[in-house]
């Protein structure tokens, strides 16, 4: 039985999550061909490594398949109904920092806070006949969100790319929207609400609740921990 | 919102939501700061009002207390004491059923006159069994002006099974 760390297959957040096991004495590294998604810890037995796409770790971890992941709090929030119930945070890495934000037009000069959202929301609904629209893919943290600051008469559209461009399309009124500049949210010409930040997010080494171990496997895991200094 | 800031906005109009939308809601925002705040007593009234939770004959003695200073629910205490009779009647023991003021005003959307919910005891873990009451305004809303009483509910098939332990 080994232990299986689902790491990000692509681009800065592995290059980032291999320092990071790096500074703590576990070099981790790809092997194979160039293009090959495999990879391994060097001189720590029983260490298994995933290459997996961030937005799946979250599902791997609940179902079990690995023992520990690194991704992002975003997408385990929203991914994950009752995250808490299913995975434990150990660490957050310092790494991958993104805002998950309410943003309004500019030219909304009424409304700077979720208390005016609502309002408007309000009057919109009236007005137009049909309920604000937040374009967003990241459904669930919104909702709850939005519930809990009392904001009521929207209505969440999907959108999966390029989310900033919905307000001047006129799909959707109001976007909430991962953000690290807010270059982008500036170009397109909307705003931060002054209380609108929902989630502050960054990479974070997570454990399945869900996955059983045997004695031997409890061991790796605790004599990985104790390396990692968690 | 801001009380400084701008009032008219140079910048790019983008959206649906029109600049006559926007002024037109400062123009309210106006009106209500012109208007002065509820006072100190009506504010306590209200949150004593709303903090009422106790069983049910216990708390309608506490809202009969309240209605001293706010006359305006009398009525509606009323039918709350001819409810609890008439459940009486039934053979219910409605005077000891727990009672709360602010029950479902964040959770139970449209519903907005008397709402009761059903909770299995020792099991605060699970959502109520059921939940319902009035919701009159909604029938208002959509029957455009005209209006029937309405009363409602749902039971949780799911909540339901585990506690039975047929699931």
């Amino acid at each position: 039985m080994t232990i299986k760390l689902g790491i990000p297959s692509k681009g800065r957040l592995m290059e980032k999550t291999f320092d990071w096991f790096d500074a703590r004495g576990l070099k981790l590294m790809r092997t194979g061909a160039d293009r090959e998604y495999a990879a391994a810890a060097e001189g720590f037995d029983g260490l298994q490594l995933v290459l997996l796409s961030a937005s799946e770790i979250p599902r791997e971890l609940a179902a079990g398949r690995i023992h520990l992941g690194v991704t992002g709090t975003d997408l385990v929030q929203e991914k994950l109904p009752n995250w808490q119930q299913q995975v434990d945070a150990l660490a957050e890495m310092g790494f991958g920092h993104a805002d998950l934000i309410i943003a309004v037009p500019n030219c909304w000069v009424d409304v700077d806070t979720l208390d005016d959202l609502d309002a408007a929301a309000a009057a919109f609904r009236k007005i137009h006949g049909f309920r604000l629209r937040i374009a967003t893919k990241y459904h669930r943290l919104v909702r709850e969100f939005l519930r809990n600051a009392g904001v009521a008469d929207y209505q969440i559209v999907d959108s999966q790319g390029a989310t900033e461009g919905t307000v001047k399309n006129q799909t959707a009124e109001a976007v909430a929207d991962i953000t690290s500049s807010g270059d982008t949210l500036r170009a397109n010409h909307l705003k931060i609400l002054s209380d609108g930040l929902v989630l502050g997010s960054q990479a974070t080494l997570f454990r399945a609740k869900a996955s059983p171990l045997t004695s031997e496997a409890d061991r790796i895991l605790q004599n990985l921990l104790s390396k990692l200094s968690i | 919102m801001k009380s400084e800031g701008p009032i008219e906005f140079e910048g790019a109009q983008i959206g649906l939501r029109s600049p006559d939308e926007v002024q037109d809601r400062i123009r309210k925002l106006k009106e209500d700061a012109a208007h002065p705040p509820i006072s100190e007593l009506q504010v306590n009234l209200l949150s004593s009002l709303l903090a009422v939770r106790d069983t049910s004959v216990l708390a309608l003695a506490q809202l009969r207390d309240i209605a001293v200073d706010m006359p305006e629910i009398s009525v509606a205490l009323d039918l709350f004491e001819t409810r609890l009779e008439a459940l009486e009647a039934k053979g219910v023991e409605a005077k000891s059923l727990e009672f709360e003021a602010s029950y479902g005003r964040t959770s139970m959307e449209y519903y907005d006159g008397f709402v009761f919910g059903f909770h299995a005891i020792g099991r605060a873990d699970l959502p109520p069994v059921a939940t319902g009451g009035r919701y009159d305004a909604l029938t208002r809303q959509l029957g455009q002006g005209a209006t029937i009483p309405a009363v409602g509910g749902v039971i949780r098939p799911d909540v339901l099974l585990q506690l039975t332990g047929d699931a």
